[in-house]
């Protein structure tokens, strides 16, 4: 089959519908764009706030021992957290600037780049988060072991290490495969920016 | 607001098969896919309206916004680990309900084989945009979309034929 216009009869054979109305879903989508609420970068901003929030609430209003101890885990916690909505903020950012009206190549190259941010962001900066705030929750159990009995202290001390364990492999196994795709797309939107 | 929605609503009946259609070569045939794209593209276009105004090639914008939503639309598939090759079947001739419908699933799996930005080309090509459009659309020179639209084709011929000798030895 060498013969474009034998090519073109059978793409044509597609079904021409009636031109339809503008569909309820669509409307809603529509309707729905400007909600912060859609963006998961900024529901991810929200959680991670609020979880900042509770923290230094819980900390300054329920814990009545403010040593040099605590204040570093809380502060270890806290610093993680506004970090990494850093981050977010960051990647939200970026992607709000992507121009869908670029033509292809432009909006590749950008797609690209956005991208690579991202695998940066996946590198360092995330295992930084993680393990200051790994370190942070570690300290507070040292006040823990002071203000809990024997048993508290041992079930919270195990469930620490169970969940930081379950959590580094989890968060290893996500970043590896986060990692793979994005360094394909990246390939992908070089080739069609060359 | 309700001038925008009128003008949406002309632009949506004007373009909505011509975007469908692309984004259905795209994802290969996968309808519920295509239509979501479908959607995303016309999300787009209501939140890029304004831009819209007074300029005289809006279909221009309009592929420009399927392509770049295409593309992005790589990333959610990744997300969900979702292999488009799954969605068609390679022994497609037991599948399509006559000679016609199987020969149009052939030139979507040969059309899903290319590389990005020939499946793009290649859709716009079969939607007889002229080709000076799709250098303005893909940022492409006009020679350079000449000579991959012929590289192209030239790919899409082979992987056709092979289909074909694959069905005639069935």
């Amino acid at each position: 089959m060498n013969n474009y216009n034998e090519i073109k009869d059978i793409w044509n054979q597609q079904g021409t519908s009636e031109m339809p109305d503008v569909p309820a879903q669509l409307q809603n989508k529509i309707a729905k764009f400007n909600q912060l609420v859609n963006n998961a970068h900024l529901i991810t901003i929200a959680v991670l706030s609020l979880t900042l929030v509770f923290i230094l609430v819980g900390y300054f209003l329920l814990f009545k021992q403010h040593n040099t101890i605590s204040v570093l885990a809380i502060s270890s916690m806290a610093i993680a957290l506004i970090v990494r909505i850093g981050m977010e903020w960051g990647s939200y950012r970026k992607k709000q600037r992507l121009d869908v009206l670029s033509d292809t190549v432009l909006f590749a190259n950008d797609l690209s780049k956005y991208y690579q941010w991202r695998m940066k962001m996946h590198g360092l900066p995330t295992w930084f988060t993680v393990i200051l705030y790994v370190i942070g929750v570690g300290l507070l159990f040292t006040q823990f072991k002071i203000h809990l009995s024997g048993f508290w202290f041992k079930f919270f001390f195990i469930e620490f290490w169970v969940i930081a364990l379950a959590l580094f492999y989890f968060i290893r196994k996500w970043i590896k495969n986060e990692l793979k795709a994005l360094s394909e797309l990246v390939e992908t939107y070089q080739g069609i920016a060359m | 607001m309700e001038t925008n929605t009128v003008e949406f609503n002309q632009i949506y009946k004007e373009n909505h098969q011509n975007v469908y259609r692309l984004a259905l070569s795209y994802v290969a045939g996968n309808e519920s896919m295509a239509e979501e794209l479908t959607q995303e593209v016309f999300v787009k276009v209501w939140q890029n309206l304004d831009r819209f105004r007074g300029d005289a090639k809006a279909s221009t914008w309009i592929y420009r916004i399927t392509v770049n939503t295409c593309l992005m639309h790589l990333r959610k598939l990744k997300k969900e680990n979702v292999n488009i090759s799954q969605e068609i079947s390679e022994d497609i001739t037991e599948e399509a309900s006559d000679e016609k419908e199987a020969k149009l699933t052939w030139l979507r799996a040969c059309i899903k084989s290319l590389d990005e930005i020939g499946k793009l080309l290649m859709t716009l090509v079969l939607e007889e945009v002229p080709q000076k459009e799709i250098a303005e659309i893909t940022g492409i020179s006009n020679e350079n979309v000449r000579v991959k639209v012929h590289r192209t084709k030239g790919k899409i011929f082979k992987c056709m034929t092979l289909k074909a000798k694959q069905h005639n030895n069935n």
